[in-house]
């Protein structure tokens, strides 16, 4: 397969000087291929479901780039429930570039970006997005969109996109505090953002359907949000790409069916094998649980998991990993070692938490300005009980979920003005602590992807905060589709040493 | 230098003689607010009686910020948190990801007094004014409580009234200013330029310099009439717009205005500054750079103390492009060793030499223009040893001695240290000279040495039009073939050749000298054909360069120069990226010293 790939990358590379058409055509067939490869597959494993929703985002990146007319080019964090709401569909480059990546071929956009002024310095994902429009294998949308978290990317590379093909641009403008008046503010943008959707497409936003769509959106994150909570009790095959998707599927892929779809899939595995390990330990010592535990579908609001001696690990379990950031799943000396559980297991990142940690811990935090630094500490998130894992109720309960007849542009503002990527860079590591001891991580990877100041100027940070909370940390500078930055050796050289290190504390 | 700029670098090294500028004195003084964004609301605090002071200090060592944050910060968000443990008050702006960050750390850290980071909205317009204003409210709510005085309008209003003379007093070549301008000057434009850097350019260039970047182009408009009468909420809903009304940054989303800062009819250059790891600028110069047909120089700095030797090369070949006095550096006659000096006698000889990083080029030419004599000898580990090698080589070619040269132009690295040269001209302006009279139809010369590679644009006329050089990174250069050649167990002459034999395909992908040596490493653990691996280096030289000569729109005809033309594998890589032939002289390493005699033989005349 993967010489199939490789040369498929060399097609691509040597098309794209010559006839940018044509290499845009040898990628609609290669996601295409993506997409029906993943559709057949019907078992209900983890391998299956990530294949499902990875041929999901193909085809979604086939349809924008075979229908540009009905294509809005937009960062990941941008809500897309009026998008989807309009029949219209989203390119995002992050998740191109990805896809890119793993065809062997952003080497060809980066450089050409480069050779056109891009700085060698900036995020990778971007200057690929950037190589594809200006060589002409990405057409002009019908609406370039972005909102102004998580990163700087966004405000330069878009704009950029949107001078190059004429395409009308939007700036949803996010405050970096996150308070009530920033979500009014958000919320006013994204009314604007409806009127010209509409304007641009000529067609007219069904409120109902914006509510059905909004209803996707809301179950979806409500079976991550399960899934999560029972995550630290399972032992799963999980991979890069299928963290990655929990990334997508809560954020620029939310209101769509396909998220839906997997998640609620995920969170059927999980249950179904922490169900198999009350069983056997039913079996074996005799002790009665608690079924209402172990939920089938959407969790009661703060609902504590069970405890149980069965989910203590065994001697020569592998490392469970929190990871912090996007991943490298192009890279196979990584997802060698990451994926299906072979060297250790992905237990969650902080990015799919994003969307789901909400308001409810947000209003003890203040504007970041006029308090002195031990106030500000004092009022963090849950800093009184987050060093406690057995904490499950307060963990859970600070995961955003909506009332079901909520505004949907409130909602939506809210969900990204409380995103964890906004506001100071303590609440994510905070909530990411929570999150790990959760999840029962061994220790965290921090990901420092090239060119991304946001996360590589906290993991220092974060690594304190991290090993005070008794999580081993590393701090491993990669990229997350260009490989012209990046040393396999080295990498797998930190990441084996580390892995040794978790492997002697768990023995 | 221009003597505008000699005063006021003058004046700001009064201001920096006591470290002010750094920081050393600051927690000394009361209330002392350090800042860094134009867009802070330095009035507002002023009137709560802080003192607020612009940061922009260069440091010498990252280790506290890269101990604190990661090596691939912006390099001034690591000297800002160098610098601001001199401060017991900080008052920083949501600017970008890295000040952001900056932000997080200092505020752990727990080590100020009073710490803010003002969250400033990305749009201009309607809704973002009001929310700005409201934000300043707040702010002022927070300072009535930190400082226990009330907003007090008057104070605010003749701290706003004074702002842009205080502005024109710190630096009276910055944004306040350039609309009087009456004369030619450049502009720095860009990421936020350093005072010492400022202070280079400033000497290097022969116009005033005014500096546009984000530390000098903070204005102010006028207080509405009878602003004191004005309520807070008034106020500051007009100091909220006043603030947003300043010609935007790069983080801001609407960028359009940032085009009026280079219409000035007097300006006939600008030097375009971009900070490593800040990523805004780089955009905009790109665009910049299509829009605009004043000539632009792009240097690239990171707050640290900058070397001069690359830098001023660049500053020179601009100011020679510019402003025409090519042999500009004639000095008086000293007769003492390490100083240049001006012959007296009328020799019949006219000398170029070339003071490179590995070799030292002469050429010599008689009164009539033709090559009598030349030669290439090892630069050692001091540029004046080899020059006098060379020298002494071109005598006993000759049979002459050094009094029988009219004229020596030094050109190259070395050439400030070469004590028998009688001027320097930059080694772009002697590429594109010497270049020039070989090939009057190149419009595009690429230089490849043995520590820089270059790319000059030429007119029809010989002028250089735009040129590129890499930057602090030795990757696709010789050194950077060395390197490999060493890897590989090769001599240079070849690994020149043994790539045209390749077969197979390789990519080297890595961007890094190092981490290309690495790639190599595992290629030939994998049983890679040499000659492929060396087709794939000559590749990765081929694709940096010729992203080079996109970014200057450089055209065909290409001519190539310098030591690194004599490898044909790397000729034959650049023919196949560029789609288009590559004239390549005899002597390829010759034609800066060619270039640097022929100036020689013009100042003879």
């Amino acid at each position: 397969m993967s010489a199939v790939v490789d040369a498929v990358g060399r097609a691509v590379t040597s098309q794209v000087p010559k006839s940018p058409a044509r290499a845009r055509g040898l990628l609609e067939a290669a996601y295409t291929w993506v997409n029906v490869s993943g559709k057949v597959k019907r078992a209900q494993t983890m391998e299956a479901a990530i294949d499902h929703f990875n041929g999901s985002i193909a085809s979604t990146i086939v349809h924008g780039i075979r229908h540009p007319e009905e294509a809005v080019l937009v960062n990941i964090f941008l809500p897309c429930e009026l998008i989807y709401a309009l029949g219209l569909t989203p390119m995002f480059p992050e998740g191109i570039a990805v896809y890119v990546a793993c065809t062997s071929c952003s080497a060809v956009f980066a450089e050409l970006a480069e050779a056109r002024g891009v700085p060698e310095t900036f995020c990778s994902y971007h200057k690929t997005m950037i190589g594809m429009v200006e060589s002409g294998v990405l057409p002009k949308p019908l609406l370039v969109a972005n909102t102004t978290l998580a990163c700087d990317a966004n405000q330069v590379s878009f704009r950029r996109v949107a001078d190059f093909t004429g395409a009308p641009h939007l700036v949803i403008d996010v405050p970096h505090d996150p308070d009530e008046d920033a979500v009014a503010y958000v919320a006013d943008q994204l009314h604007r953002l409806a009127h010209t959707l509409e304007e641009l497409s000529h067609r007219k936003l069904d409120e109902e359907r914006l509510r059905e769509v909004m209803a996707i959106s809301r179950r979806t994150r409500a079976y991550l949000r399960a899934y999560i909570n029972g995550r630290g009790g399972a032992t799963l095959p999980t991979t890069c790409t299928g963290e990655l998707c929990n990334f997508i599927a809560t954020h620029c892929l939310l209101g769509h069916p396909a998220s839906e779809r997997y998640t609620r899939t995920l969170l059927g595995i999980e249950t179904a094998q922490l169900k198999e390990r009350v069983r056997e330990s039913a079996a074996t010592k005799g002790r009665a649980f608690r079924k209402r535990a172990f939920r089938e579908h959407a969790p009661q609001e703060h609902a504590p998991q069970e405890r149980t001696s069965q989910e203590r690990a065994p001697q020569e379990r592998a490392p469970r990993i929190f990871w912090i950031h996007t991943l490298p799943n192009w890279q196979h000396a990584m997802t060698g070692i990451f994926d299906r559980a072979q060297a250790c297991e992905l237990v969650g990142t902080d990015v799919c938490l994003g969307s789901l940690y909400g308001a409810a811990a947000d209003s003890r935090l203040g504007a970041s300005f006029g308090q002195t630094s031990e106030d500000f500490s004092a009022a963090r998130l849950g800093a009184e009980r987050i060093d406690d894992p057995t904490d499950v109720a307060g963990f859970m309960g600070r995961m955003f979920l909506e009332d079901a007849d909520a505004d949907p542009y409130d909602l939506m503002a809210r969900r990204i003005v409380y995103n964890l990527a906004n506001g100071n860079g303590r609440r994510r590591i905070y909530a990411s602590r929570e999150a790990a001891l959760h999840a029962k991580a061994d220790g965290v990877v921090v990901f420092c992807h090239w060119g991304c100041k946001q996360t590589l100027g906290l993991s220092a940070l974060a690594k304190e905060v991290f090993e005070e909370a008794g999580l081993p940390t590393l701090v491993l500078d990669g990229d997350g589709c260009d490989g012209r930055s990046v040393s396999d050796g080295q990498m797998v050289t930190r990441v084996n040493a580390f892995l040794e290190q978790l492997r002697g504390r768990i023995s | 230098m221009n003597e505008i700029n000699q005063e006021i670098t003058s004046a700001m090294d009064r201001e920096v003689a006591g470290d002010r500028v750094f920081g050393q004195d600051s927690a000394m003084g009361e209330n002392v607010l350090g800042y860094v964004c134009k867009y802070t609301p330095i009035e507002l605090f002023e009137s709560f009686g802080f003192k607020p002071e612009l940061i922009d200090a260069e440091s010498r060592d990252f280790t506290c910020a890269e101990t604190r944050t990661h090596a691939n910060l912006c390099s001034h968000a690591k000297s800002l948190i160098g610098a601001a443990p001199n401060y017991e008050n900080l008052a920083l702006v949501d600017c970008c990801d890295s000040l952001r960050r900056t932000f997080d750390v200092l505020d752990a850290a727990g080590e100020h007094e009073y710490l803010a980071l003002l969250d400033l909205p990305h749009e201009r317009e309607g809704c973002a004014k009001k929310r700005f204003a409201a934000t300043l409210g707040k702010l002022c709510d927070q300072l009535e409580d930190f400082t226990g005085r009330a907003f007090d309008a008057a104070a605010f209003c003749a701290s706003c009234a004074t702002a842009n003379d205080s502005a024109a007093k710190r630096d009276p070549l910055s944004a306040v200013s350039v609309s009087a301008m009456k004369e030619p000057f450049y502009a720095v434009v860009g990421a936020r330029v350093s005072p010492p850097l400022l202070a280079i350019i400033r000497s290097a260039l022969g116009y005033p310099v005014v500096n546009l970047t984000c530390s000098g182009n903070r204005v102010l408009e006028e207080l509405p009439p009878s602003a004191e009468t004005l309520s807070r909420e008034d106020l500051l809903t007009w100091y909220a717009n006043a603030l947003l009304a300043q010609t935007p940054c790069m983080r801001m989303a609407d960028v359009t205005a940032r085009r009026a800062l280079t219409e000035h009819p007097q300006l006939v250059g600008i030097i375009y500054n971009t900070v490593k790891f800040c990523d805004f600028y780089g955009f905009d110069h790109w665009e910049l750079s299509q829009q605009t047909a004043v000539p632009i120089l792009k240097i690239e700095s990171d707050y640290t103390p900058t070397p001069q030797g690359q830098l001023s090369t660049r500053l020179e070949a601009f100011r020679e492009s510019i402003e025409g006095d090519i042999v500009a550096k004639h000095t008086q006659t000293s007769g003492q060793p390490g100083e240049q000096g001006e012959r007296t006698t009328g020799g019949r000889f006219f000398a170029g030499i070339d003071s490179g990083s590995t070799t030292t080029n002469i050429v010599v030419l008689d009164n009539k223009g033709d090559v009598v004599a030349s030669t290439i000898v090892r630069t050692g580990a001091k540029a004046q040893n080899g020059a006098q090698a060379a020298l002494d080589d071109v005598c006993t070619q000759l049979g002459a001695t050094p009094d029988d040269f009219a004229a020596i132009v030094a050109t190259g690295y070395g050439r400030e240290n070469i004590p028998f040269a009688t001027s320097t001209v930059t080694e772009i302006t002697c590429h594109a000279k010497g270049a020039h009279e070989q090939q009057p139809q190149v419009r595009t010369i690429i230089d490849i040495g043995g520590q820089d590679s270059k790319v000059i644009c030429l007119d029809e006329e010989g002028h250089v039009t735009n040129f590129a050089m890499n930057d602090k990174c030795a990757a696709g250069t010789g050194r950077f073939l060395e390197a490999m050649a060493r890897t590989l167990e090769l001599e240079l002459e070849e690994m020149a050749v043994r790539g045209l034999e390749s077969k197979q395909d390789l990519t080297i992908s890595s961007m890094c000298t190092v981490f290309a040596e690495s790639e190599v490493i595992s290629l030939v653990a994998d049983n890679h054909q040499e000659a492929d691996i060396i087709h794939g280096l000559n590749k990765s030289i081929a694709s940096r360069t010729s992203a080079m000569v996109t970014r200057v729109k450089g055209e065909a005809p290409y001519m190539m120069t310098g030591g690194v033309a004599r490898n044909r594998g790397v000729v034959a890589a650049l023919e196949e990226r560029l789609g288009d032939t590559l004239y390549v002289t005899e002597e390829p390493d010759l034609c800066g010293a060619y270039g640097a005699a022929l100036f020689a033989l013009d100042s003879a005349s």
